[in-house]
C-alpha cells in the first residue's frame, strides 16, 4: 500500500488489453503478473486487472493492466477503460484467423473511445502452437506496419515474449509521456494525459463515467 | 374066584395090551400084575398068555397064507424097483457130473459180474461227484457271466448259493477247497466290476455337471423372471424372495426333472447298483469313503478349472459356476435317493470348501476386472448360482462376502469410472452460466438435475442463460447414471441386503465429496474471481441437489428400510460454499489493496480538490463493473456481504492510511480533499442500495466531521460524542489532532489558531484521563 509521501513507485502506468475472447489476453497477463500459466476456458467476465511494478531508467514503475472481457456482451463496461488507458495492447490469436481478422475492429474502437496518441502493440499470442498456426508472422507484421505499431508474437504458455510485449509498450509510454513532459509538467491539465507523476500528485481516474 | 373069572381078566388084559400097546394102559398094567402076583396065580397067567401068543400066531399065519401071492408080485415089483433105482441113480449120477461142470463156469461168470459191478459203481460215483463239481464250475461260470451280463447281485447270490449249498457237498475235494478259497476273489471280481462301471458312471456324470448346473441355473433364471412378472402384477408381493415358501406355491411352474430332461439324462443305477453290491458284501463303509474321495477329487477338478475375467471372458466363469452348481444338484440327489450313504454333513462339508475356494477364485478375479457390463455379468451369474443352490438346500451365507466384495469392487469400479468423468467434467468446466438455445435443451438440462425456476423466468426466450454452468448439469447427470447403474446392479439381489444401500450411499457421498467438493474446493485457489463467483452458485445447486439425490436413493432403496438417508456431501458443499465465499471476500479485498497501494495522500497540499482521488475513482468504478458483471449472479445476500466487507476492509484501510505514524502532518486542504474522497466513498455505497453498507464509512465520516468541526472540544462532551463521535477512540482523535496541530507549514490564521488552541486542550484533557 502506498503509504503517504514514501509511495513505493515514481510512475503509474495503466495498460489496456483487448482483443477477441479466448485469444489468451487472461493468460498473458497472469504470466506476465504471477509468472504462471493455468490451461484453462475459463472467460473473463467484465473486467479485471493486475498490478506489476518495474524498473525503466532507474524509475519504479507501477503497471495497471487492465484485462477486458473479449465478449460482446461485456463491450459497455470494457469500453469505458480505453478512455483511461496510456497502452493498449490489441491480442489475436495466431492460430484463429478470426481473432486476427477482429483485429481491425478493435483497432477502430480504440480510435473511437481510447484517448489520442495512445501508445500500441499487436500481440500474436500462442505462436508456441506452430502446427495449428493459422496467421504468420509476416502477416501479423504487415498489419502492425499498416497501423504503425509495434508486434511481436508471443506465448504465455511457453512464456515467449510476454515480458517483451508489456516492457517495450511500457518503455514506449515512458517516452512518450514522461520523457517528454517531463520537462513541461504544467501540461498536466491535459486529461488524456493519465500519467500519474507522484511529485505532482495529479491522476486522472480513468473510468470517471 | 373062579377061574373063568380069571379068564376073561386076562384076556381083557391082553387085548387091552395090544390094543393099547403104546398107550397108557400099562399102567393099568400094573395093578393086574399086582393082583396076579397077590393072588399067586402067576403060573396060570403065563398059560394064559401063551395060550394068547399061539392063537395070534395062529392068525398070523392064516394072514400070511392069504397074502403070499400078493406078496411075491409085490417082491417082484420090488425088485424091479429096485432095478430102475439103481438106472436111476446113475442118471442122477451123471446128471450131477454135467451140474457140476457148467455150475463152476457161472460161477467165474458170477465173480466177474460182481467185479464189474463193482466198477460200475464206482463210475456211477465218479461220475455224479464230477457232475455235481461241474454245476460247481458251472455256476462259476455263470458268476462271471452274470458279472459280464453287468447282473452283479444275481452274481453275488449265485456265489453264495455255490458257496454254502454245492460247495459243502464236494468240499472234500482239492478243487473244491480251491474253490472255496477263490470265493472272495470272485466277490471281489463283482465289487471290482461294479466299482469299475461305478467309476465310469462317475466319469460320465462328471461330463454332465456342466449340462445338469446349466439347465439348473436356467430353471433359476426363468422362476426369477416368472416370478418378476409375478411382482409386476402383484407388487404386494415385491419383498417376498424367490425360492421362499410363498413363491414355491404360487409358481407353480417350478417342476422340473434336473437329471432327466431334454438335455441330460442321468442314470443312477450304476451307482445304487454298486452301492447294493458293497452292502451285500459289507463294504458299505468302504465303498462310501472311497466315493466321498472320489467326490472330492473330482470337486477339486472343478476347481481348479481356470478362467480369467479380465479379457472379457465371462464364459470361462460361467461354465465354472454351472459346473459346481451341476455337482451340488448331482450330490442333493444323491443324498436324497439313498439310505445311509451320503450324508447331508458330508455334503455340507464338501459345500463348505469348495464354497471357500469359489469366494477366493472369485473375488481374486474380479481383482483384474475393469469392465462394468462384465461385472453385472459376473454378478448376474453370482446371484443365479446362488440362488440356484439355496433353492437345493445349500447354505449360502458364506456369498454374502464375496457378493459384498462385488458390490465394493464394482461401485469402486463405477467410482473410479466416474470420478474420472466427474474430474474431467470440472476441469473441463468453462465456469460460466450454461447457455441455452432451444426448449428441447432446456427440458434436458431441467430434468437432468431437477432445476426449476421461478414463473416469471420460464416465459424467457432463448437463448436463455442458467444460473449454473455446465458442470453442474453433467455432475447430476453423471450421478443419475451412477446410482442407475449401481441400482441396476443390485437389480438381482432379490435378499435385498441392507449393505446394497449402504454402498450407494457411501459412494455417492465418497464421489460427491472427493470428486466435486474436493475439485472444486481446490479450484478455490484460482484468483478468478468469475470462476470462484460460479464455483458459490454450483455448490449452492449442488447443496440443493444432495435432497434430491437423498431422494432418489430413497426410491431405489430396498423397500423394507426405514429411516431417514443423509448425505454428509451436503455439508461438505456448504462448507466449501462458505469457504468459498470468504474467498471472493480475499479476492475483492486484494483487489483493493491493490488499488490503495496506488493511493497516493498528500496530507500537507497547497489547495485542495474538488474531485475524489483519482484511485478511488478507479477503484469504485472497478467494483461498480465487478458487481455488475463478475459477481452479478451471486445471491442477493453474498452480494450484501461483499460489499460490506470489502467497503469495511477499504474503510479500515484508510482508517489505517490517515492514522498511520508515518503520516505526520495534516493540513485542512488534505481533510477537504479526505472529505470528499469520504463523501464519494458514501455516496458509492449508498448506491449499491442496501442502507446498512453506509454505515462501513461511519468511522471515516466522525474523523472528517471531527477534523472539520469548528466546536473540537465538543468531543469531550459525553452526550455529544456518544451522539456524533462515537465511533472514535480517544486514543486516535489524539493522533490526528496531534497531526492537524503539528503542521507549521501554514499560515494559521485566527479561527485556525483557536482550533489548534482548542484541539491541544483536548489533546490535554484526553491524555490526562487516559
Amino acid at each position: 500500500m502506498a503509504q503517504s509521501k514514501t509511495a513505493a513507485y515514481d510512475y503509474l502506468i495503466k495498460l489496456l488489453l483487448i482483443g477477441d475472447s479466448g485469444v489468451g489476453k487472461s493468460c498473458l497477463l497472469l504470466r506476465f503478473s504471477d509468472d504462471s500459466f493455468t490451461p484453462s476456458f475459463i472467460t473473463t467476465i467484465g473486467i479485471d486487472f493486475k498490478i506489476r511494478t518495474i524498473e525503466l531508467d532507474g524509475k519504479r514503475i507501477k503497471l495497471q493492466i487492465w484485462d477486458t472481457a473479449g465478449q460482446e456482451r461485456f463491450r459497455t463496461i470494457t469500453t469505458a477503460y480505453y478512455r483511461g488507458a496510456m497502452g493498449i495492447l490489441l491480442v489475436y490469436d495466431v492460430t484463429d484467423e478470426r481473432s486476427f481478422n477482429n483485429i481491425r475492429n478493435w483497432f477502430s474502437n480504440i480510435e473511437q473511445h481510447a484517448t489520442e496518441g495512445v501508445n500500441k502493440i499487436l500481440i500474436g499470442n500462442k505462436c508456441d502452437w506452430i502446427e495449428k498456426m493459422a496467421i504468420t508472422k509476416e502477416q501479423g507484421q504487415a498489419l502492425a506496419d499498416e497501423f504503425g505499431i509495434k508486434f511481436l508474437e508471443t506465448s504465455a504458455k511457453a512464456n515467449i515474449n510476454v515480458e517483451e510485449a508489456f516492457f517495450t509498450l511500457a518503455r514506449d509510454i515512458k517516452k512518450r509521456l514522461i520523457d517528454t513532459h517531463a520537462q513541461e509538467q504544467q501540461n498536466t491539465q491535459n486529461k488524456r494525459l493519465e500519467l500519474e507523476n507522484k511529485p505532482k500528485a495529479t491522476s486522472v481516474g480513468c473510468c470517471s463515467s | 374066584m373062579s377061574v373063568d373069572n380069571e379068564q376073561q381078566q386076562l384076556q381083557s388084559l391082553v387085548l387091552s395090551a395090544e390094543l393099547n400097546s403104546e398107550n397108557e394102559n400099562l399102567e393099568q398094567l400094573g395093578p393086574i400084575i399086582k393082583s396076579i402076583y397077590d393072588t399067586d396065580r402067576q403060573e396060570a397067567f403065563l398059560e394064559q398068555l401063551a395060550v394068547f401068543v399061539r392063537k395070534k400066531e395062529g392068525e398070523i399065519e392064516r394072514m400070511c397064507n392069504s397074502n403070499y401071492q400078493e406078496f411075491v408080485h409085490s417082491v417082484d415089483q420090488l425088485l424091479k424097483v429096485r432095478q430102475g433105482t439103481v438106472n436111476l441113480k446113475n442118471k442122477i449120477i451123471d446128471l450131477n457130473y454135467d451140474v457140476q461142470k457148467s455150475g463152476k463156469k457161472v460161477a467165474v461168470k458170477k465173480k466177474e459180474l460182481i467185479q464189474t459191478r463193482k466198477i460200475q459203481k464206482n463210475i456211477d460215483e465218479a461220475v455224479e461227484t464230477l457232475q455235481s463239481c461241474l454245476y460247481i464250475l458251472d455256476m462259476a461260470i455263470r458268476v462271471d457271466n452274470l458279472v459280464e451280463e453287468r447282473k452283479y447281485y444275481s452274481a453275488l447270490r449265485t456265489l453264495e448259493e455255490l458257496q454254502t449249498v454245492h460247495l459243502r457237498k464236494v468240499i472234500q475235494y482239492e478243487f473244491a477247497k480251491h474253490m472255496q478259497e477263490s470265493i472272495p476273489v470272485m466277490q471281489n471280481n463283482v465289487k471290482n466290476a461294479v466299482t469299475k462301471e461305478m467309476k465310469e458312471w462317475l466319469f460320465r456324470v462328471q461330463q454332465d455337471t456342466r449340462q445338469v448346473g446349466k439347465s439348473a441355473m436356467e430353471q433359476m433364471r426363468l422362476r426369477q423372471e416368472r416370478w418378476r412378472a409375478k411382482v409386476q402384477q402383484n407388487p404386494d408381493l415385491r419383498s417376498v424372495a424367490v425360492s421362499s415358501p410363498i413363491e414355491m406355491v404360487m409358481n407353480e411352474e417350478n417342476e422340473f426333472d434336473i437329471i432327466n430332461n431334454d438335455q441330460v439324462k442321468i442314470d443312477f443305477r450304476p451307482l445304487y447298483q454298486c452301492l447294493h453290491i458293497h452292502e451285500e458284501l459289507g463294504k458299505r463303509s468302504e465303498f462310501k469313503s472311497n466315493y466321498e474321495e472320489d467326490r472330492k477329487a473330482q470337486a477339486n477338478l472343478v476347481l481348479s478349472q481356470s478362467f480369467t475375467l479380465r479379457e472379457n471372458d465371462e464364459k470361462g466363469f460361467e461354465a465354472f459356476l454351472q459346473e459346481i452348481v451341476g455337482f451340488f444338484v448331482i450330490e442333493h440327489v444323491i443324498v436324497h435317493s439313498t439310505q445311509n450313504f451320503r450324508s447331508q454333513s458330508e455334503v455340507d462339508n464338501l459345500w463348505e470348501n469348495v464354497i471357500a475356494k469359489v469366494v477366493k477364485i472369485v473375488s481374486e478375479s474380479l481383482d483384474d476386472c475393469y469392465d462394468p457390463i462384465l461385472f453385472q455379468k459376473i454378478k448376474f451369474c453370482l446371484f443365479t448360482f446362488i440362488q440356484t443352490l439355496e433353492d437345493y438346500g445349500y447354505n449360502v451365507n458364506s456369498f454374502t462376502d464375496l457378493i459384498l466384495t462385488v458390490f465394493q469392487r464394482y461401485s469402486e469400479m463405477l467410482k473410479h469410472k466416474f470420478s474420472e468423468d466427474f474430474h474431467q467434467t470440472i476441469v473441463d468446466d468453462y465456469y460460466m452460466p450454461m447457455q441455452i438455445q432451444y426448449p428441447e435443451e432446456y427440458e434436458a438440462v431441467a430434468d437432468a438435475c431437477w432445476f426449476k425456476e421461478g414463473d416469471h423466468r420460464i416465459s424467457q426466450g432463448y437463448p436463455r442463460t442458467l444460473p449454473f454452468s455446465q458442470a453442474y448439469p453433467s455432475c447430476c447427470l453423471d450421478i443419475k447414471n451412477f446410482i442407475s447403474q449401481y441400482y441396476q446392479f443390485a437389480e438381482d439381489d432379490s435378499r435385498q441386503y441392507s449393505y446394497v444401500d449402504d454402498i450407494a450411499k457411501q459412494t455417492l457421498d465418497n464421489l460427491l465429496i472427493e470428486h466435486v467438493n474436493g475439485v472444486l474446493l481446490g479450484k478455490l485457489k484460482s484468483t478468478n474471481m468469475s470462476q470462484i463467483v460460479q464455483i458459490i452458485i454450483n455448490l449452492e445447486y449442488f447443496e440443493s441437489a444432495c435432497e434430491e439425490l437423498e431422494k432418489l436413493l430413497k426410491s431405489k432403496r430396498s423397500s423394507h428400510r426405514g429411516g431417514k438417508i443423509q448425505l454428509i456431501a451436503a455439508g461438505e458443499f456448504r462448507e466449501t460454499r462458505k469457504k468459498a465465499e470468504k474467498r471472493i471476500f480475499e479476492l475483492v479485498n486484494s483487489k483493493i489493496d491493490d488499488f490503495l497501494e496506488l493511493a497516493d495522500y498528500d496530507w500537507t497540499p497547497a489547495t485542495f480538490q474538488n474531485n475524489p482521488s483519482p484511485f478511488l475513482q478507479d477503484m469504485v468504478g472497478f467494483l461498480r463493473a465487478l458487481i455488475g458483471s463478475t459477481l452479478y449472479n451471486l445471491p442477493m445476500s453474498i452480494k450484501t456481504f461483499i460489499n460490506f466487507d470489502a467497503l469495511s476492509h477499504l474503510a479500515t484501510s484508510l482508517r489505517i492510511l490517515i492514522l498511520s505514524p508515518d503520516v505526520k502532518k495534516i493540513n485542512s486542504n488534505a481533510v477537504i480533499n479526505f472529505d470528499a474522497d469520504v463523501n464519494f466513498l458514501e455516496n458509492f455505497a449508498r448506491s449499491l442500495e442496501d442502507p446498512n453498507i453506509v454505515d462501513a464509512f461511519l468511522e471515516l465520516r466522525q474523523i472528517v466531521n471531527l477534523l472539520n468541526s469548528d466546536n473540537v472540544e465538543e468531543y469531550l462532551n459525553p452526550s455529544t460524542r456518544n451522539k456524533k463521535y462515537s465511533h472514535l477512540k480517544p486514543i486516535d482523535v489524539i493522533s490526528l489532532f496531534d497531526k492537524w496541530t503539528r503542521d507549521q507549514s501554514l499560515l494559521l490564521d485566527s479561527e485556525a489558531r483557536a482550533k489548534k488552541r482548542a484541539m491541544e486542550s483536548v489533546i490535554r484533557s484526553l491524555r490526562s484521563s487516559l
